[in-house]
């Protein structure tokens, strides 16, 4: 994306700037699409897939782990094809073929690492978002570390044992849920496969 | 999934000495232990991680923009040379007045009134595409008031929330929702009483719409001053209406 520098870019996408991502849109996004409808794809696949790999990159940013050697556009370029041959990979349509990784990406363990944390993010999001609303609510406020009686009142309920008694009740329902989903048992496999240490996820 | 109870008094630091170093002590022999407290924590992060869901939100936005954009090109594109030719000196023309008149609408000012109707006919667009999926998480009353709503019955709607807000006095969804309806009875007063409720809440998914539409009664009541600093601080955020906030802070006489 030679309209940026680099630094440029990142502070940019750093602070979410509108303009910025409406010019990677024009600029990468076609390709993107071209790419992902010549392999088994339609345009839902290359909107969803160019989106992760832009919060990818942003994750990367905010964690100050991005390292671009060659261009913008070939870096976001070997991101999407890294994560449309995965999820080729998950749909079972890419079997017996190597992954072939792009040479502009030279963090693939790093990639795989921030892929796996972002996937396993998106579900136990899904899931939470499953939950009815008092439950999300619920959560968020004790993960928020509201004091236990502030949460009892803005609940409407009648004491606090209660409140931690539902804390708990939707809290073993969400994580029940994640843990039991078969995409968060293939992720664990893969963090495993890729590191033989326990996943720090 | 054996931990849970464990898990969550060590992560809430109610775990006394004995019970501290016993956890840790199995967290080195136990793989297990350790993938659910990796999740736990997890879950939490991921809770609080905002930022990743404004920036999805970002990017949704800039795409619809995008699409948008490229539909206008297609459309300015055809036929053979003086085809084109003449479409381009049509489409110049007309862009040319379409700039023209939108520098005009941008920099003319308008009336509180004019602004309030311009803006509240993007809320049903708001309305399904934001709202609406949530159905399935809420309360049935509550559900059934949002139903109401969204058929345009704003009494009915309004009673059904007052019901609710009887029981649950703090549900900032159902005042949120309230407030709307309100604004569609032309009851200003309590549209505002609904939204500032809203607003004191701590958290609430619905303050930044709150704040919104706010704005629009602080408009529509002609308390322009009150509008423009809500407006400014509205600009200022990282919130999805920072763009028309600007825009009507320009108009505002």
């Amino acid at each position: 994306m030679n309209k940026y520098e680099i630094p440029e870019l990142i502070d940019a996408l750093k602070k979410e700037d509108n303009r910025v991502l409406l010019d990677i849109y024009r600029i990468h996004f076609p390709e993107a699409r071209h790419y992902i409808m010549a392999n088994s794809g339609n345009v839902f696949d290359a909107e969803d897939i160019f989106q992760d790999a832009m919060l990818l990159i942003y994750l990367k940013i905010k964690r100050n782990s991005l390292q671009i050697n060659s261009g913008f556009g070939s870096y976001l370029g070997g991101i999407i094809r890294f994560l449309w041959l995965k999820e080729l990979e998950r749909k079972r349509k890419y079997f017996g073929k190597e992954l072939q990784l792009e040479d502009s990406i030279n963090d693939h363990s790093d990639l795989l690492e921030d892929y796996i944390r972002m996937e396993k993010r998106k579900l136990i999001l899904e899931h939470f978002l499953e939950l009815g609303s008092d439950c999300q609510k619920l959560i968020h406020l004790f993960v928020n570390e509201t004091p236990v009686d502030r949460i009892t009142s803005l609940m409407g309920f009648s004491t606090d044992q209660y409140t931690r008694n539902r804390r708990k009740v939707c809290k073993e329902r969400l994580v029940r849920a994640i843990w039991e989903n078969p995409r968060f048992k293939e992720l664990k496999n893969e963090a495993f496969r890729q590191d033989t240490k326990v996943p720090r996820w | 999934m054996k931990h849970l109870d464990r898990i969550q008094k060590y992560l809430d630091g109610k775990m006394n000495e004995s019970e501290l170093k016993k956890f840790r002590s199995d967290l080195q022999k136990d793989p297990e232990l350790v993938e659910e407290l990796d999740l736990h924590r997890s879950v939490n992060e991921t809770v609080l991680s905002t930022d990743e869901i404004r920036f999805r939100k970002k990017l949704e936005e800039a795409y619809k923009t995008y699409k948008i954009d490229g539909h206008k090109e297609n459309t300015s594109v055809s036929g053979n040379r003086t085809k084109l030719k003449r479409t381009i000196v049509f489409s110049s023309a007309l862009m040319i007045t379409l700039l023209f008149l939108f520098i005009l609408s941008e920099f003319r000012k308008q009336s509180n009134d004019e602004i309030f109707e311009a803006n509240l006919i993007s809320f049903s667009q708001d309305f399904t595409s934001r709202f609406q999926p949530e159905f399935a998480n809420q309360d049935q009353d509550l559900q059934e008031g949002i139903k109401l709503f969204v058929d345009g019955k704003y009494s009915d709607a309004s009673r059904v929330f007052h019901q609710f807000l009887g029981q649950n006095p703090d549900n900032t969804e159902a005042s949120f929702y309230n407030g709307l309806c309100m604004v569609f009875l032309n009851e200003f007063g309590n549209a505002i009483s609904a939204f500032e409720f809203v607003l004191a809440a701590p958290y609430s998914y619905y303050q930044e719409y709150a704040s919104w539409y706010l704005a629009l009664c602080y408009i529509k009541t002609n308390n322009t001053e009150v509008a423009k600093s809500l407006l400014k601080e509205i600009s200022g955020n990282d919130s999805s209406f920072s763009d028309k906030a600007r825009r009507i802070l320009r108009k505002l006489r």
